[in-house]
This record gives structure tokens, C-alpha cells and sequence, in this order.
């Protein structure tokens, strides 16, 4: 496996540096990152744009920053954070609350629904992929009413819901009766 | 891993468990739960030697904040050698070890520092040293003053900076301050590394002349 580098379209002179990386097994697992930088290495009757003379030692080019994972994912990105706060309660899969960068989602690990995948992050992961859709779109109608009616034109379907009354408990009750359904169903 | 943080909105308390990851698990939280009562005793510990060594005067004002700041230091190292932190939590530990301890902080700052201005993370830089090293140059807030350029990131500034510093009584850091601001300044653009003693010393002895 090979990490390619960027290569710059513009410039004077000769091409500088690799243009690939070869990822060997030396490399554990782990997120590395790459940083290079161009260095003068003796004194020049130049000056750089903000005019500070170039000298030995002056750093003409830092901005080669590449970020690269070996054997693992990236960091997760995203408004959202899961965290377990398991009950026994039927009813109970997810709930949610609001904080400055986005929604903790807590969601309850004694249910049968999310227990068995417990050992395996990966599945864990993709149970919650497929539920945040419905997560989302309950926030969103939340948010919806929450703010001035009409203000987000380009869902007119979440509009219209938001516009009916106790609109908000529609998600809600709809997650309950699918709590229940895969209590039962899997206990 | 994942650090447990407490936080406060308005009157409330609330705890947080954060991490880079995105999805915890159970494993994660108890995790971060032992890490977290690990970290209070070891805070617990700080305190009491705090008071038994009578470091602490009336209202809780540190008598020497360098030799208190060390200590902290020193202990919160020999802590992360047993209980470590990963890379991308880095920040949240130190950030969130404010507020922890009425001895140490007797209040919580608002707003969010700066990494380079760290108190517990300058600490723990400043333990690597040997404390007598550290009471010849300066008081506290002048060593915390040091460590946030990042020129002294090389040795040899260093060195030669202190040397300076040394020579020049009194030392407050207001005193100091134009004087490691002009070191920063001259070096601001310069990479060190590949500057040989004679030639470092030379762009150095620049600021002094």
C-alpha cells in the first residue's frame, strides 16, 4: 500500500520531495501524520512576501500537513454522540439531549435490541447507522417547530407535519411501539 | 479512551464522557470511570501534601506557587507513567483538570486556556527539570511566562536565554517579558534545528547587542 502525495501544479524550479509513501509493516497501527517543511539552508539576497530577509534557518514552506490511518478508521465527525444509559424498560431504546456541538444520543444497552452487539463495535455501529435516519428526523422536526413556522422552506414534508398538532410526539410514539415490538420479539 | 468531564449549566451539574470517539460503549464509560477515580485520588494525594507540608497559606494562597506548581507537576507525570493518556485526548485531560480541586484552583476559569497556557500541562513540563534549577532564574510566573513561547522549544535558546536572565537582577516576569518577546521575535521565522551552536548563538547575541 502507497500513500500518494500532492503534488503543487504551480511553481519554479525543480520538483521537490516524494511523491508517494510506501505504508510497510513497520508502520503500526495507528493515525500518523506527515509534516514537511522547506528550510533555506544558507542566506539569500531575497526576501519573502512579508519581507523578512531569508537567512539560513528561514522556513520558506510549511504547509504540507497529511493525515493518514493505518488499519484503523479516521476519527468520527459528526452532530452526533452515542453513550450507553441502559434501564429496564421496555420503552425505552434512545433518548437524547441537546448539548453545544451537537445531540448525545444515550441509548439503553440492557435492551434486546442493542445488548448482543455490544462485543462487536462494528455491528454496534451499523444498527446505530440505520436508526440515527429516524434520530435525525424527529430532532429535525423538533427543531422545526421550535423555530418560526416556514422558516426551513426546503422540507416541505417536515413542514407540513410541524404545522399539525402535537406534531413532535408522532417520532416518539412511533420509536416506542418499535422498542416494544423488538423486546418482545427478540427476548 | 475517553475522559469523564463535569461540567456546570447554570446551577446543575452534569458529567460528560468524551473522547474522538463518536459511538461509547459500556466498556468505554467504565474505562473512563477508573481512570477518572484514579485521577481523584491522586488529586486527593496532592491536597494533603499540600497541607501537610504546610505549602498552602491562610485562604488557601499558595506560599511558593513554583513549588507547589512542581509538585503538581511531578505527581501528575508519575500518574500519566501509570495511567495513560492517548494522543487525541490529550487536551481534554488537561483542560479538565481545572475545577477539580478548590486547594489547588480556588476558582475555575471561564473561558477556555490555551494548551501553551496550561497551568497543570506547564507543570508537568517543568517537573522534567530539577526544581533547584528552576527556583535560580525565577518565580513562577515567570517560568510560565518561558514556556509558552516556542522558541525555547530548543535547548540551546534556552540555555542561553536563562544565562541571560541569570545575569540580570531583579527578575519579575514584567521585567523579563520584552526580553523573551524579543528572543521569540527573532527567531519567530527561523527552524533551529538546522543551525549549528555558533551559528544560533550569533542570531542571539543579535538581541543583546
Amino acid at each position: 500500500m502507497c500513500l500518494i502525495l500532492g503534488v503543487p501544479t504551480k511553481g519554479e524550479g525543480p520538483k521537490i520531495g516524494a511523491d508517494e509513501i510506501v505504508i510497510s509493516k513497520r508502520y503500526q497501527i495507528g493515525g500518523y501524520s506527515l509534516r514537511a517543511k522547506m528550510i533555506a539552508l544558507e542566506k539569500k539576497d531575497k526576501s519573502l512576501p512579508d519581507g523578512s530577509k531569508i537567512e539560513k534557518g528561514t522556513v520558506l514552506y510549511e504547509r504540507v500537513n497529511q493525515k493518514f490511518y493505518v488499519e484503523t478508521d479516521p476519527p468520527e465527525f459528526g452532530p452526533f454522540e452515542f453513550q450507553p444509559k441502559g434501564r429496564d424498560d421496555k420503552s425505552y431504546l434512545f433518548e437524547w439531549e441537546q448539548e453545544e456541538e451537537g445531540y448525545i444520543i444515550y441509548y439503553n444497552e440492557v435492551h434486546p435490541c442493542i445488548k448482543p452487539l455490544l462485543i462487536d463495535e462494528e455491528k454496534l455501529r451499523d444498527y446505530f447507522t440505520e436508526q440515527v435516519s429516524f434520530l435525525a428526523l424527529q430532532i429535525k422536526l423538533e427543531e422545526l417547530i421550535a423555530s418560526e413556522e416556514g422558516k426551513d422552506k426546503k422540507d416541505e414534508e417536515l413542514l407540513k407535519i410541524s404545522k399539525a398538532k402535537k406534531a413532535a410526539d408522532v417520532y416518539p410514539l412511533f420509536l416506542k411501539k418499535h422498542s416494544e415490538f423488538f423486546w418482545n420479539l427478540k427476548k | 479512551m475517553v475522559i469523564k468531564i463535569r461540567k456546570k449549566d447554570k446551577s446543575k451539574k452534569i458529567i460528560r464522557y468524551k473522547g474522538t470517539k463518536k459511538i461509547l460503549t459500556p466498556r468505554d464509560i467504565r474505562e473512563a470511570d477508573r481512570f477518572d477515580n484514579a485521577l481523584s485520588r491522586e488529586i486527593k494525594e496532592i491536597e494533603k501534601i499540600l497541607l501537610k507540608n504546610k505549602m498552602l497559606g491562610s485562604e488557601a494562597k499558595k506560599l511558593s506557587m513554583l513549588n507547589v506548581w512542581y509538585l503538581i507537576g511531578t505527581r501528575i507525570n508519575k500518574f500519566l507513567e501509570k495511567n495513560k493518556v492517548s494522543l487525541g485526548e490529550e487536551k481534554l485531560f488537561w483542560d479538565h483538570l481545572y475545577g477539580r480541586s478548590s486547594i489547588i484552583n480556588e476558582t475555575v476559569p471561564l473561558g477556555k486556556i490555551s494548551r501553551t497556557r496550561n497551568d497543570f500541562r506547564i507543570a508537568s513540563i517543568l517537573a522534567h527539570q530539577p526544581l533547584n534549577k528552576l527556583q535560580k532564574i525565577g518565580i513562577w510566573s515567570l517560568w510560565r511566562e518561558i514556556v509558552t513561547y516556542k522558541a525555547f522549544r530548543d535547548e540551546r535558546v534556552l540555555k542561553w536565554a536563562l544565562e541571560k536572565i541569570e545575569q540580570s537582577l531583579p527578575r519579575t516576569r514584567d521585567e523579563v517579558r520584552p526580553f523573551l518577546k524579543s528572543v521569540s521575535a527573532r527567531l519567530k521565522r527561523i527552524d533551529t534545528t538546522v543551525l549549528n551552536d555558533r551559528e544560533l548563538v550569533a542570531k542571539l547575541d543579535e538581541i543583546v547587542k
